[in-house]
C-alpha cells in the first residue's frame, strides 16, 4: 500500500487509519503494529520537522516475504541521516536527560533493519522488520 | 482517539493514542500539575517519542520542588518501549 500524505502533523489521525487498514488486511499481531505505528510516526514527524522540500510524504507499507517494509520518502529533503545521529544515552539520570533523539532509537530497537538514502535530492528511509511465522492466508 | 482527564484523588488517565498531534493539550494539563500525582495507563494503547517527552519534562520540573509523576498500569508495548529509552531509570513505575 502506497499513499502520501501532507507533511504536516495533522497527517498523523489518516496516517495511523492508514496503517491500521494495511495491519488488518495483513492480519498483523499487536506487537507488530505497536511497532509498525512507532516507526511510521517517528519517521514522519522526522521530515516534518526537519526536511524542508516537498509538502508530501510518501508513506509505502508492503510485507515481503516474511518481512514487514516501511518506506517513507520526502522529495526535495534535506540530506540528513537520521541513522547516523549519535545514540542515545539511556542510562543518563533525570538531571542528564534532554530532550531529543529518542524516536529514532527506538525505531532502530524495535525493527531489524534501518537504512537512508539521499539521492537525487528524494531522502528515502526504509525500515524492515521481521513478521515471523504467518498465520495461512494473511 | 486521545483524551486526557483527571479521575478521583487528582489522578491523571490517559485514554486511546497518544501522539505527536497531542502534545501540547497534554502539556497544557501536566503544566497544572505541583505535586507528586499518578499517571494511569490503563486506557491508553500507545504513546511515541513526542508524548514520552512531555511526561519527561514534567518529571524534570517537578524533581525542581521534590516531586514527581507515578505511571501506573502500562501495557506490554508501552512498558517495553519505556525500558528501551531508559525511561524505567528517571520514573517510578508501577
Amino acid at each position: 500500500m502506497l499513499r502520501s500524505f501532507k507533511r504536516d502533523l495533522s497527517s498523523l489521525e489518516p496516517l495511523f487509519e492508514f496503517a491500521g487498514d494495511f495491519a488488518r488486511t495483513h492480519r498483523l499481531d499487536d506487537a507488530i503494529v505497536f511497532a509498525m505505528n512507532l516507526a511510521v510516526e517517528e519517521l514522519f514527524t522526522n521530515m516534518v520537522k526537519y526536511g524542508g522540500g516537498d509538502d508530501m510524504v510518501s508513506v509505502g507499507l508492503d510485507v515481503r516475504g516474511d518481512d514487514l517494509v516501511i518506506e517513507l520518502v520526502h522529495a526535495g529533503a534535506n540530506p540528513f541521516d537520521p541513522g547516523a545521529a549519535a545514540p542515545v544515552d539511556v542510562t543518563r539520570t533525570l538531571d542528564e536527560r534532554r530532550p531529543g533523539g529518542v524516536g529514532l532509537h527506538l525505531v532502530k530497537s524495535v525493527m531489524d533493519d534501518f537504512r537512508y538514502e539521499h539521492k537525487n535530492g528524494d531522502a528515502r528511509i526504509t525500515v524492515t522488520k521481521h513478521l515471523g511465522p504467518r498465520p495461512e492466508g494473511a | 482517539m486521545f483524551d486526557i482527564r483527571r479521575g478521583t484523588n487528582g489522578v491523571i488517565l490517559l485514554t486511546g493514542r497518544f501522539d505527536a498531534a497531542h502534545v501540547e493539550r497534554v502539556r497544557d494539563e501536566l503544566n497544572s500539575v505541583t505535586q507528586s500525582c499518578t499517571v494511569d495507563f490503563t486506557d491508553l494503547d500507545y504513546i511515541s517519542s513526542a508524548g514520552m517527552g512531555v511526561l519527561l519534562g514534567t518529571q524534570k520540573r517537578l524533581a525542581g520542588s521534590g516531586h514527581s509523576l507515578k505511571l501506573v498500569n502500562l501495557n506490554r508495548h508501552i512498558r517495553e518501549i519505556f525500558r528501551i529509552a531508559g525511561f524505567d531509570n528517571v520514573f517510578f513505575i508501577e
